[in-house]
């Protein structure tokens, strides 16, 4: 993984994470890519208000970012005050929900933007695993036809869930968030 | 998966091990003597070959535009065309010039590339997905390697110090074992990285194919320098099977990229 792929994402990469200190391992990665381009967040491990409050004490500008929220309570109800940046989806069950919204979301912020998904490995425990690879390669070849870039964020643990593999052959690139910090620092 | 897609399955292995018994049969009891059976050797070698390509293809194309996957199916499905056409001339020179077991020939160069392609994709793999791979398993892959090539080294041996053998004959045999063993390596380091993926059968195959055919081809090397191998040998029914398992891993990854 080179350090110019870090910070200009051309393709779509799928980022193993380590287990521990999973934020800090992300935040680094966001702030590194969103100083040169705009970012679509998919969020299905943190509500959206615990995530840009994790952003803005790393100094990162979210507000340039656009955020699609999975996680916060099913049923959220469109309010005046609602953040103008980010969509918010019934449930990580709802995949086709998710996919309009990224659909959207490219055709707003493009050009030289790059889709995060955090993580798959989380998607696979709202959806079966085959469902998972789908949305995943339908969501890469989005990509690939938009011209945007991608990050598929996973965990890493000693047993990959069977997504990470299957769709490991579908991304331009398999990196280690680990390998990715050093280079950065 | 659906039944009809059962079906569809047991329908293309079936027809793999149908055609596999006829060629069985036909090296078994040789019908038509040994001119008729090297005819029908190297008539086979080249069906099969054909099967396996066309497998190949139609992986290639069910796979996702611009994936590395597809540039990984494109790349072992020129290694396998390659085989199809180091078989088609190796025809040629038997059946339409008579030229009995042309050894080194244009056939083997064919062959020899077929290796390098194959290797090629597997190196291409292996470098996106290096992430997935345990250290353990690469020093398995190693050590089984190095046992390999002290084995080669064993059996071959003879070839080597044998000074009425031409260099260039010497070259080829230790050539095919030595890709092999390289391939068949690479592929089980790929395995590796995507065990538990739904393709899993699919690289299982591969590894199969590769390690058949080195082993094929070791033999081959052997019987060459004595001067006993001829086309209706038996070890032709391996490079079948191993041709067989490429189509086999070419349908197995189609069916799931579908």
């Amino acid at each position: 993984m080179s350090q110019r792929a870090v910070h200009q994402v051309s393709g779509v990469i799928l980022h193993m994470i380590a287990p521990e200190n999973t934020m800090e391992q992300v935040v680094r990665i966001v702030g590194d890519v969103a100083r040169n381009q705009r970012i679509i967040y998919v969020t299905v491990n943190r509500p959206y208000k615990q995530l840009i409050a994790t952003l803005a004490s790393h100094e990162i500008d979210h507000t340039k970012m656009f955020f699609i929220d999975c996680i916060t309570a099913g049923g959220h109800v469109m309010e005046k005050n609602d953040p103008q940046n980010c969509m918010f989806i019934d449930s990580p069950q709802d995949l086709t929900g998710i996919s309009i919204a990224i659909t959207q979301a490219i055709k707003l912020t493009q050009p030289n933007v790059t889709l995060f998904i955090d993580s798959i490995d989380a998607l696979v425990v709202y959806n079966d695993e085959s469902t998972v690879v789908k949305f995943c390669n339908f969501t890469i070849s989005k990509l690939r036809s938009f011209g945007a870039g991608g990050v598929l964020l996973a965990r890493k643990s000693g047993k990959e869930v069977q997504v990470v593999r299957d769709v490991a052959l579908s991304v331009d690139e398999v990196a280690e968030a680990d390998e990715l910090v050093e280079e950065v620092t | 998966m659906a039944a009809d897609e059962k079906d569809k399955q047991a329908y293309v292995l079936g027809s793999f091990l149908l055609a596999f018994i006829i060629a069985l049969v036909i090296y078994v009891f040789k019908p038509g003597g040994e001119d008729a059976l090297r005819f029908f050797g190297d008539s086979f070698y080249v069906l099969f070959a054909g099967i396996a390509t066309l497998c190949g293809v139609y992986a290639y194309r069910m796979s996702p535009a611009s994936s590395p996957h597809k540039k990984f199916l494109l790349t072992l499905t020129i290694a396998v065309a390659l085989d199809l056409l180091a078989g088609v001339i190796y025809l040629i020179y038997e059946s339409g010039f008579g030229v009995i077991a042309p050894f080194p020939s244009v056939a083997d160069a064919a062959w020899l590339l077929f290796y390098i392609v194959a290797i090629i994709a597997f190196v291409y793999t292996l470098r996106k997905t290096r992430h997935l791979i345990k250290k353990t398993t690469v020093a398995v892959a190693l050590t089984i390697g190095l046992s390999a090539l002290l084995i080669l080294y064993a059996a071959l041996q003879s070839i080597l110090t044998d000074d009425t053998y031409a260099m260039l004959d010497k070259a080829v045999s230790i050539a095919y074992p030595l890709l092999g063993i390289a391939a068949v390596l690479l592929a089980f380091l790929t395995l590796s990285a995507l065990y538990g993926s739904r393709m899993t059968a699919s690289w299982i195959a591969f590894v199969a194919a590769f390690a058949v055919y080195g082993f094929a081809d070791l033999i081959y090397a052997y019987l060459e320098w004595k001067e006993l191998y001829v086309t209706g040998s038996l070890i032709d029914l391996l490079w079948f099977v191993a041709q067989l398992l490429f189509a086999y891993g070419f349908y197995a990854q189609a069916k799931e990229l579908r």
